[in-house]
């Protein structure tokens, strides 16, 4: 005990390496049955990246008449927001509907309940919502890409539309 | 070997120190601002900065998905406007006070609380985002060594390495930034099972997913430009092996940039390089971990003066008459 001890009092950068014990091992033990594992703000695991599966998906919003809205200047957040919403949304209801196979598999009625509260977040978030409220309504439409026979498919549709009452 | 790795605590003159303390005061006070996405525009940055007007106004009014302190405070106060607004103002002030040299156990107080809180209020919104990550984790280690240095001084103990409070809070901030890219590399290994590197023959596709997803999020066709580029390095799978095989062991071994100012350049501009690499194929601009791995890592300022010191260092005389 006295020589760990004694190491630990000689090792440099000892901030450092609990950051790493910290971010690496201990938040995500202690944030596994959370909705994100591994993230308490500012400190995180982060995931990003690294995983890279031979299939992904994004997400985009139009107006009614399916003309694209630029969602950062729109919406005061970027699309990627969007789209991990919309993501956490889709594993809290697979997680509802037992956890069992992939998201990919949800009904078209499950992303639409997800795809609407995302349009929903958005239209209430955003700076100007008078501005949102012009276009009569949203459209959330989900691309899926994928990679097969060495060769990327997108396909596109929409899965979520919500009309805003009056002006 | 030892001329790499030999330990040797960064030291900063006053006017580094002073320079350093404007850079993480200006990248803090975006936190609450966004001026930095007008980078490119100097003067609309300026004034997206320091107009009142300008400022981020959350509208945030619940916490669906709440995340970190969230998880126990409901922090949806912070985006009402009669709390939001002054705070955000005394905000400022404690920046400039932490620029002119208020001690940061107490000029940093209120940024990494009203900065931490507004940021977990938007992390909980569904969506973490981890561009101002890095740069809350070093705001948070500042605030901390600040508060050390405080201790330290009340009990007469001295601080590491023979360090002043200003280069203790910068020492702290270089230990935050790299052990993010520590723990970054051993979460591509964990999860991977090690088999990461292979998997990255997948990376044109999250290429071409960022590049839809700029143009949808700007409207802007330039997003678009690289669309060829995926199915070339889908035909050329070693390319992103390659590209990604030089990334690993920078992230893992990012730690031995905190030796000495020589390895620390070295870290600083692989990183970088690295940063700017994926910034061009997917639009993700990663402004904080730049602007940080320049002004800590790379040091130009300590660079400079240090060579211009070498320059103009007279040659000694030799004595006359000897």
């Amino acid at each position: 005990m006295h020589s760990i001890r004694q190491l630990l009092s000689h090792m440099p950068h000892r901030l450092h390496w609990t950051l790493v014990v910290l971010m690496a091992v201990v938040i995500p033990a202690a944030t596994r049955r959370t909705e994100k594992p591994g993230e308490f703000y500012p400190f995180s695991n982060f995931p990003m990246y690294s995983r890279f599966a031979p299939e992904t998906y994004y997400v985009f919003v139009t107006d009614l008449k399916d003309e694209p809205i630029a969602v950062g200047r729109t919406f005061g957040t970027a699309i990627s927001n969007a789209k991990k919403s919309y993501d956490q949304k889709l594993t809290n209801l697979k997680k509802k509907a037992g956890g069992k196979g992939r998201k990919a598999d949800l009904p078209d009625e499950a992303r639409r309940v997800a795809a609407d509260e995302v349009l929903r977040w958005l239209a209430e978030s955003a700076p100007d919502r008078a501005l949102v409220r012009t276009h009569g309504g949203l459209r959330l439409h989900h691309v899926d890409v994928i990679f097969k026979d060495a060769q990327v498919s997108k396909h596109s549709r929409q899965v979520g539309e919500i009309h805003f009452d009056g002006p | 070997m030892n001329y790499w790795l030999a330990l040797e605590p960064f030291r900063h003159a006053r006017w580094e120190l002073a320079i350093l303390r404007v850079v993480l005061a200006l990248l803090f006070w975006d936190i609450h601002t966004a001026w930095i996405g007008f980078w490119r525009e100097p003067s609309r940055a300026v004034v997206q900065a320091f107009s009142p007007s300008l400022r981020l106004d959350n509208k945030y009014e619940a916490m669906p998905h709440p995340n970190g302190v969230g998880m126990f405070l409901d922090l949806t106060v912070l985006s009402d406007d009669k709390v939001e607004r002054p705070l955000c103002a005394a905000t400022g002030v404690s920046l400039i006070l932490f620029v002119l040299g208020v001690p940061a156990a107490f000029s940093l107080a209120l940024p990494v609380v009203f900065g931490l809180g507004v940021t977990t209020l938007i992390n909980s919104q569904g969506a973490i985002g981890h561009n101002a990550q890095a740069l809350h984790l070093v705001l948070l280690v500042m605030w901390l060594a600040g508060v050390w240095s405080q201790a330290c001084r009340a009990t007469g103990r001295p601080l590491p390495h023979g360090f002043t409070p200003g280069e203790l809070g910068l020492d702290w901030a270089r230990q935050a930034l790299m052990a993010g890219y520590v723990v970054s590399g051993l979460t591509k290994l964990a999860s991977t099972d090690g088999g990461w590197l292979s998997a990255t023959r997948y990376f044109p596709l999250h290429v071409m997913k960022n590049n839809d997803m700029e143009f949808y999020d700007t409207l802007n066709p330039a997003a678009l430009k690289l669309d060829w580029l995926p199915q070339v390095m889908m035909d050329h799978p070693n390319l992103c092996i390659f590209f990604f095989g030089l990334a690993i062991p920078l992230e893992l071994f990012a730690f031995l940039g905190l030796r000495n100012r020589r390895i620390a350049l070295l870290f600083g501009l692989g990183l970088l390089v690295f940063h700017q690499s994926v910034t061009e194929l997917t639009h993700l601009a990663f402004l904080f971990h730049k602007l940080l791995l320049f002004f800590l890592f790379v040091s130009p300022q300590w660079w400079l003066v240090e060579g211009i010191k070498k320059i103009t260092r007279r040659p000694q005389q030799p004595a006359a008459g000897t």
